[in-house]
């Protein structure tokens, strides 16, 4: 039965810049002391999921601690996103496993009258894709840059899936094509390349293989570079359990290449360049073909989350101008994926 | 004075170039906005121009290839519905032309300058948001 997003009530989303600071004030001092202060708010643009609100912690004169409050904004139902205490949990699990990842710091709780949500430290870095495609600034960490995606990659399927049991029930770790269909279904929206793709999905599905704790939107984008490389990982709501190959599929997607399509690995780096580091880091053997089904799943979830944000923006829960575009933007994700299944993209 | 002056074409000009002129001396979430919104009144001035023909010349593509009459959305629902279920499978190559065209109309109206070579059968050129 076709389940429609139901909206989730979050007054929290409402509040004006002065209420929504005196309520942030208030929950760092309950966790810190009546003395600390906040200072250097800014606003960070607004994520597919989140609000990303960066602030001082200062806790004396002269000491000042720069944080981030991850506030949820996408309250709907058959969200793709994990639950932000899900989240905070696997940043727990990371950080500890030495994956680099922002620290946790706390989780929001109904006192805070925030909302869902968590705090971590702040990772002083670059993450726009065009920036660290272009600026020389960042040349020598490009050079890297897909030799440390694989390491990094390597180093995530590696974990013992022991401390991340609380993924088993995420939708994308029981059937990841289901998933997709279902939350495509509950938009009532008919895209008939969708279907092709998903068609295709069906068709072509790979044998099921050993499952692995996967980011699930690991890319250009949700990485914080430095001059030195990659810093820290953001974005962890689309984590689950699965194919290793989905991960490495996701990082090749044509749409993360950023015009920059010979270079598979986020428009930087080389496919054997990623491997070489992958396999010298522990991780399973690749299989291409499997990565390329894990790519056009990659181009028909990327066009689904397309709809969901201009759906939310239709429909009024989630107003903002770039989810308008995001509507306008699932054609040329169509475009990716048949010249994908037509072999004239790779 | 007539109340039709500027003409709609001049006002969607006015406020792009109006945009054009703030847009850098924004930054951070206001600059990618006025970007966003820069794209979207492009791709508003291509749909205003070639949009009912594209819409039309894709109605009488799909009432032949269905062999059903309905409206656009219909059609395509009524698609999608038989792609799902399989009903194309030995026709594939069929219909995945089909949807190409389809998918090549919109392309046209968001982003032209994303078609390869072939596939641009009208000149567009659009603002990059970045």
């Amino acid at each position: 039965m076709l389940t429609k997003p139901q909206v989730v009530e979050n007054p929290a989303l409402n509040l004006d810049e002065n209420q929504r600071n005196s309520r942030l004030l208030g929950a760092v001092r309950r966790r810190f002391g009546e003395k600390v202060r906040i200072e250097n708010l800014v606003s960070a643009t607004l994520g597919g999921s989140n609000r990303t609100i960066l602030f001082d912690l200062c806790e004396q004169e002269g000491s000042a601690r720069r944080l981030v409050l991850r506030q949820e904004t996408y309250a709907m139902s058959q969200s793709p996103f994990l639950a932000p205490h899900q989240q905070f949990r696997l940043l727990e699990l990371l950080h500890s496993g030495g994956i680099p990842v922002p620290e946790p710091v706390f989780e929001l709780d109904d006192a805070d009258g925030l909302g869902r949500g968590y705090v971590v430290e702040c990772v002083i870095g670059e993450t726009l894709p065009k920036r660290l495609m272009n600026d020389s600034e960042f040349s020598s960490a490009r050079s890297r840059f897909a030799m440390e995606c694989g390491e990094i990659l390597a180093r995530l399927h590696a974990i013992d899936l022991a401390g991340a049991s609380f993924l088993v029930n995420v939708p994308d770790s029981k059937d990841p094509v289901a998933a997709q269909t279902a939350r495509y279904d509950s938009y009532s929206e008919a895209y008939p390349a969708i279907e092709l793709g998903l068609r295709w999905l069906h068709i072509h599905r790979p044998q099921a293989s050993k499952k692995h704790l996967l980011h699930g939107d690991f890319r250009n984008g949700n990485l914080i570079v430095d001059r030195r490389g990659i810093r820290a990982v953001l974005d962890w709501e689309c984590a689950h359990l699965g194919d290793a190959m989905e991960d490495i599929g996701w990082l090749c997607t044509r749409s993360w290449r950023f015009g920059n399509p010979e270079r598979p690995v986020g428009g930087i780096g080389t496919r054997d360049e990623f491997a070489a580091a992958y396999h010298s880091n522990g991780g399973v053997q690749i299989d291409w073909e499997t990565v390329h089904w894990w790519g056009v799943f990659g181009l028909v979830r990327w066009a689904i989350l397309n709809v969901m944000q201009a759906h939310g923006h239709i429909g009024g829960q989630r107003r903002a101008i770039s989810f308008a575009a995001c509507g306008r933007n699932i054609c040329v994700i169509e475009y990716d994926l048949m010249m994908t299944l037509s072999g004239d993209y790779d | 004075m007539s109340r039709n002056w500027p003409a709609v074409d001049e006002i969607m000009t006015t406020v792009d170039e109006f945009l054009g002129a703030i847009v850098n001396r924004l930054d951070g979430r206001d600059r990618y906005d006025a970007l966003c919104a820069r794209y979207l009144l492009d791709v508003a001035r291509r749909e205003l121009s070639g949009g009912a023909e594209i819409d039309a010349r894709e109605l009488n593509m799909l009432e032949g290839f269905l062999e059903e009459s309905g409206s656009l959305k219909e059609l395509q629902t009524r698609l999608g519905q038989s792609i799902r279920a399989g009903a194309y499978d030995e026709k594939w190559q069929e219909v995945f032309d089909l949807v190409l065209t389809h998918v090549i109309n919109n392309v046209m109206v968001s982003r032209p300058d994303k078609l390869e070579s072939q596939h641009r059968s009208i000149a567009g050129s659009t603002k990059e948001i970045n």
